[in-house]
């Protein structure tokens, strides 16, 4: 079609005499007038294209009905279906649009992205296969046979199946199935169909709208149909198990370019409440990662035996040369299976979670037949299906391939005394022999064993150090073996592409490409400075051993395990930071379960997050990270730790000193090292201890309101200039510990205070303190809104969580307690409290005594001594809590007071001293990091007034080793008390 | 990390700093490390304190103070010791400076009241004499900085590789801790505490 912009709508399309009288919307100006611009002719044309096609439309469908037997039914099938028809297609895009016309869909002509639902095409140019998205905006590209073949069957079919790249899948379908996944195992297979029916049955009923937003989001350049298993193996690609020796970084980033937002798909840190947890259960690489473990626990006796073993024949020869044999079973996760399937060995075999043909699960292993088709690991099964239609595939079995790599194992630790262990199918052997004794030989006997035991066949290679025996084995696959001899390094590492060079990934690679190295032996002719210096002083000093064939590194039976950890990097997307608190929480538990498994603590705790790389787009990958900025960070404590609370209180800080937009969040990772072997004693206690403060802390957490409520009007902070009264609905518990110094004034103290230092405080405060203690009221009264900006304030910078909600609610509480208590006549705010606090106790109490009862009540948290003396223990304990003050202060102030006179074996005392440690626990916990001069002073004291009462002596001796263990971890010492 | 909002980090940065330098000049003089005449008395903060007068001494504590100051500012550091020790290189007695200073602080700094708060330390400090342990004969001493995580190499100006890994042996067990003053004031916490081998280690 050709445009020219000048020309009138009269010029363009169809003669008007078709359009023109069904066509009531047109605006009569611009059959005259010219257009304005490019943009007002285009829509102007579309608008009309549309049009003209409608009209044609109800024409053709009023032809069409008498032809088509099942009349009615056929006009729907493709109600909501716009398409646009891109290059060359059979059938041709005028029969497209025909059947359109015929079947109640639409036909647009010019591509955009709102109103077109599929694009239909027969071949991508490779520049637009390559970068999909960009082509398609998200929308599902769909052979022509979609609409040939809906038709033909009368029903608008799935258009999954009709993909013309492997890229696009609905969001349903993947949902379903993901959600699917991590509520079962192993039944993908039926949720195909499921989806299937899903699509045709909901499809039709929906509007064009949904149907783009059902498709626009399931765009990703890897699945069709991906299921679940699939999924997650390649999620698992970006999974680390930190759980190795090695430090390595392996992490995967792929290109960003999705623009749909991911934020409401069901099956990510989001919506699954349990999803680290299910992240690590059905996870292949996990699988490979802690078997390890299990390969210790079993033997155990082998690696602990080796040494007396070793040193004898090291001894009595001296003739003998050290030889590496590197031992690789043969497509172990396929040969496993088909072991059992003799007929199956010399056909293509591969093992997937999904054998759906059409699908895009990715194929894990591929054996030796299966691989001469081109058929590799990481492969789509419909990829592999097209190169090979006879492939046969077979899902895990993990059971299996635990059995065999035990058997694999046994045998090489009975062949062999130094074995370390690579990985379940790997493991290098280090054998003494004497010089004319055949390397080869040993080699064959096992491999020989191997066979006859696991039937499954092994290769080896054979070196004088790792390196070697590893690259050998390369060259001996499969089921062979391959020896390097010493004068024939050079000529084998000559023709080496570096990139089998292990540690080689692609940066070094392309480093060197650039300085046109590739093999081995151009490698050798770069000096060690050289390499250092470009590549980096460990990195190039490897590459200058490693390509002339000199390794160091020994066979090690045992390698310790240096660091523990977890990492996620697929489904994080949290939508604020409770979220991302939980998912914390949760990979803390993680963690703990696994250093518990090994029987380790460790001290330094390292916290990774990859967060959204400014500017990238949603990945491509479904859910994956995409485009990330790494960022870590580790602490060391001086206690090894193991437990979860401990965990999760270092990594709730260490996350927030990130000071992070939660939302960018793409990954967290957290792994322990400097480990130690746990101390089953020490941690029980300490575990014990934090358990009860968790649970304590939480269940405070859910009950704030009554507190605040049943604490009537207690605090009287003084206000600075700088830092406005931080009152009650500020003091909720742990809160407090950010209060500058000047609130942290309490005026039952400052009015205690002799009059010379009263004086002088108010003279530092300028004036200020007196004018508060005349009208500390006012301020109460005014603080309501205050309090809420000062709340909001504490809680960023604290990032401790506060119910924010609760905020108003305490505030009018205090306010309105405050009335209430201070219009009531004959209070104790109206007695002289300088004078009632220098009164002996026995006057005291009998002042108090002739209050009325309901009066005593309701000063109680005021009066907070005389409270205690009359044994209202559990006000006593909610005002403590809500009193901003200092504990020490408190306790100085009150001393005389606290001489309760109650049994101590009762229950009340019970109750009491357990509320009491609790809060002083939370104090304790609470001004750790902010304040140990106070909790050393508040101990002090404590310690000090234990002397003449047995409540402080009990309260002293529970909280103490708390305390102790709380230091010990921020600082650590032990307090000097 | 943020770090478009330098200015009060910075600003609270350049306070602690000063204030490190200044509190470390009274702890070199209450140990009794050199002899008293080797300082001066001065007034800072409006308390007395006593500067030490020999050059190299007031330039090795000035200037391995201020190179801590971009770390400090970003936070970096986590303590800053005082250590003193004997002929060993086993520690004796550690003065400790705990500082957190918050990054994501946004308003800015009183810089009377972060004074306000650190008087109190020059005050405790010139008064924690007792607590203090005496030194042996022999003894030495350095200024220690623990850092959260090492700092890179690249960005850094050359003040700021003055700084060189520490070959202080450490305890074996625990230390036991006396605080001697903590302070909280937004966006700078500071805690000064001493650290004390464990009895049974100094047997040992």
């Amino acid at each position: 079609m050709s445009h020219s912009s000048g020309s009138s709508s009269r010029k363009r399309g169809r003669p008007s005499s078709k359009s023109g009288p069904t066509n009531p919307l047109k605006p009569p100006f611009f059959k005259s007038s010219p257009f304005s611009d490019f943009g007002s002719y285009m829509t102007e044309k579309n608008r009309k294209l549309r049009d003209q096609f409608e009209t044609d439309a109800s024409s053709s469908s009023h032809g069409a009905n008498p032809a088509i037997t099942d009349g009615g039914d056929s006009q729907g099938i493709f109600k909501g279906v716009a398409i646009f028809v891109d290059g060359f297609t059979v059938p041709s895009s005028q029969e497209l649009k025909n059947y359109m016309l015929k079947h109640g869909g639409k036909f647009v002509n010019y591509f955009s992205r709102h109103t077109v639902s599929h694009i239909i095409c027969s071949n991508l140019p490779d520049s637009k296969r390559k970068n999909l998205r960009a082509f398609s905006h998200g929308l599902p590209v769909v052979k022509p046979d979609w609409i040939v073949d809906s038709i033909a069957s009368n029903t608008l079919l799935s258009w999954v199946p009709y993909q013309l790249v492997e890229h696009a899948i609905t969001e349903t379908s993947k949902q379903l199935k993901l959600s699917a996944f991590f509520s079962e195992k192993g039944i993908s297979r039926s949720h195909h169909q499921g989806i299937l029916i899903q699509n045709e049955t909901s499809l039709p009923d929906k509007c064009k709208g949904e149907s783009t937003e059902l498709t626009l989001s399931g765009a990703d350049n890897f699945s069709q149909e991906k299921s679940l298993e699939s999924k997650h193996i390649d999620t698992n690609d970006e999974l680390k198990d930190v759980k190795s020796e090695s430090e390595e970084d392996c992490s995967t980033s792929y290109v960003a370019g999705q623009s749909s937002d991911h934020l409401n798909r069901p099956h990510s840190t989001l919506t699954d409440p349990n999803f680290v947890e299910n992240y690590f259960k059905y996870s292949r690489l996990h699988f490979i990662g802690t078997w390890r473990n299990r390969y210790r626990k079993r033997f155990s006796n082998f690696l602990s035996g080796t040494g007396s073993k070793n040193n004898n024949p090291n001894n009595n020869t001296e003739n003998l040369r050290r030889i590496v044999i590197h031992i690789d079973m043969d497509c172990f996760f396929v040969s496993v299976v088909i072991r059992n399937f003799p007929e199956l060995l010399d056909k293509p075999v591969a093992v997937c979670h999904s054998n759906n043909p059409k699908g895009t699960a990715e194929i894990s292993s591929a054996n030796y037949p299966a691989r001469s088709y081109g058929i590799k690991a990481g492969m789509f099964v419909r990829d592999a299906k097209a190169r090979c239609p006879h492939l046969t595939i077979f899902p895990y079995d993990f059971s299996s391939y635990e059995e065999v790599a035990d058997q694999f194992y046994s045998i090489l630790h009975k062949h062999c005394e130094k074995v370390q262990a690579v990985s379940c199918d790997e493991a290098f052997l280090e054998v003494s022999l004497s010089l004319n004794d055949n390397p080869e030989n040993i080699a064959e006997i096992i491999r020989k064993e191997i066979f006859e035991t696991t039937r499954c066949s092994a290769s080896a290679g054979i070196g004088e150090n790792m390196l070697l025996a590893r690259l050998a084995t390369k060259s001996a696959k499969p089921n062979g073996q391959c020896f390097i001899p010493p004068d024939k390094v050079n000529e084998y590492l000559d023709k080496l592409p570096i990139s089998a060079l292990p540690g080689v990934g692609y940066n070094v690679e392309e480093k060197l490409r650039m300085k046109e190295v590739e093999t081995c032996g151009q490698l050798r002719t770069i000096s060690k400075d050289i390499l250092q210096k470009d590549l980096g002083s460990k990195m190039g000093d490897m590459l200058w051993n490693y390509c002339r064939g000199i390794d160091h590194s020994a066979v090690e039976a045992v390698q310790e395990t240096k660091s523990i950890g977890a990492e996620v990097n697929w489904g994080v997307r949290f939508k604020d930071s409770k979220d991302s608190e939980n998912f914390l929480m949760n990979l803390c538990k993680e963690v703990s379960l696994r250093l518990h498994g090994c029987g380790v603590q460790g001290r330094t705790i390292t916290l990774k997050v990859k967060v959204r790389k400014k500017g990238a787009g949603e990945p491509v990958k479904y859910m994956g990270c995409g485009d990330c900025e790494t960022i870590s960070r580790s602490l060391t404590v001086p206690g090894s730790i193991n437990d979860v609370a401990s965990l999760h209180r270092i990594a709730k800080q260490t996350f927030a000193s990130f000071h992070l937009d939660v939302k960018e969040v793409r990954g967290v990772g957290l792994k322990l090292s400097r480990l130690e072997l746990a101390n089953p004693s020490h941690k029980g206690i300490e575990e014990g201890r934090l358990e009860l403060l968790f649970s304590s802390a939480t269940r405070k957490g859910k009950q704030p309101v009554e507190q605040s409520c049943s604490t009537n009007h207690s605090r009287e902070d003084a206000p600075s200039g700088a830092h406005p009264s931080s009152s009650s609905a500020v003091s909720q518990g742990r809160n407090i510990s950010e209060l500058p110094p000047l609130s942290h004034i309490d005026l039952d103290v400052v009015r205690n205070l002799p009059s010379e230092i009263f004086l002088e405080m108010n003279g530092l405060y300028k004036g200020e303190l007196r004018k508060i203690l005349e009208s500390h009221k006012e301020k109460v009264y005014n603080s309501g809104s205050i309090e809420k900006k000062d709340c909001r304030q504490q809680d960023q910078e604290t990032s401790m969580r506060m119910q924010c909600e609760l905020e108003p609610s305490e505030a009018s509480c205090s306010k309105s307690n405050y009335c209430e208590s201070d219009l009531m006549p004959g209070s104790l705010s109206q007695v002289d409290f300088l004078i009632l606090e220098n009164l002996p106790d026995e006057v005291r109490a009998d002042i108090l005594k002739q209050l009325p009862p309901h009066r005593v009540e309701n000063q109680l948290p005021e009066s907070s001594k005389s409270s205690l003396s009359l044994g209202s223990h559990s006000k006593w304990f909610d005002m403590l809590r809500v009193r901003n003050c200092l504990l020490s202060e408190f306790l100085l102030s009150s001393a005389t007071f606290l001489t309760p006179n109650i049994n101590p074996s009762c229950e009340e005392w019970d109750a009491m001293v357990v509320n009491l440690c609790e809060f002083v626990k939370e104090y304790v916990s609470q001004k750790i990091e902010s304040d140990i001069e106070e909790l050393y002073n508040c101990f002090r004291l404590l310690k000090r007034l234990s002397t003449n009462s047995s409540l402080l002596l009990e309260l002293y001796d529970r909280t103490l080793p708390f305390l102790q263990a709380s230091v010990g971890e921020h600082y650590g010492g032990k307090l000097h008390l | 990390m943020d770090r478009k909002n330098q200015s009060p980090q910075g600003q609270t940065a350049k306070v602690v700093v000063e204030f490190l330098e200044v509190a470390i000049n009274c702890i070199v003089f209450l140990k009794g490390f050199y002899p008293s005449r080797a300082f001066e008395r001065r007034r800072y903060m409006n308390v007395v304190v006593n500067k030490a007068r020999h050059p190299q001494l007031a330039n090795y504590i000035h200037s391995s103070i201020f190179a801590l100051l971009p770390y400090i500012q970003k936070g970096l550091v986590e303590r800053v010791v005082v250590i003193f020790y004997g002929q060993d290189q086993v520690p004796l007695e550690k003065f400790v400076f705990k500082l957190t200073i918050d990054q994501s602080y946004q308003s800015s700094v009183s810089e009377a009241e972060l004074e306000f708060a650190l008087r109190a330390f020059l005050v405790k400090l010139n008064a924690a004499g007792p607590i203090a342990k005496p030194l042996p004969s022999g003894a030495n001493w350095e200024i220690t900085a623990y850092f959260r995580e090492l700092p890179s190499q690249e960005n850094e100006g050359e003040q700021a590789k003055l700084w060189v890994p520490t070959d202080t042996k450490q305890w074996m067990q625990p230390s036991e801790i006396t605080p001697i003053k903590s302070m909280d004031s937004n966006p700078l916490k500071v805690q000064l505490y001493m650290e004390h081998p464990t009895v049974t280690e100094q047997k040992v």
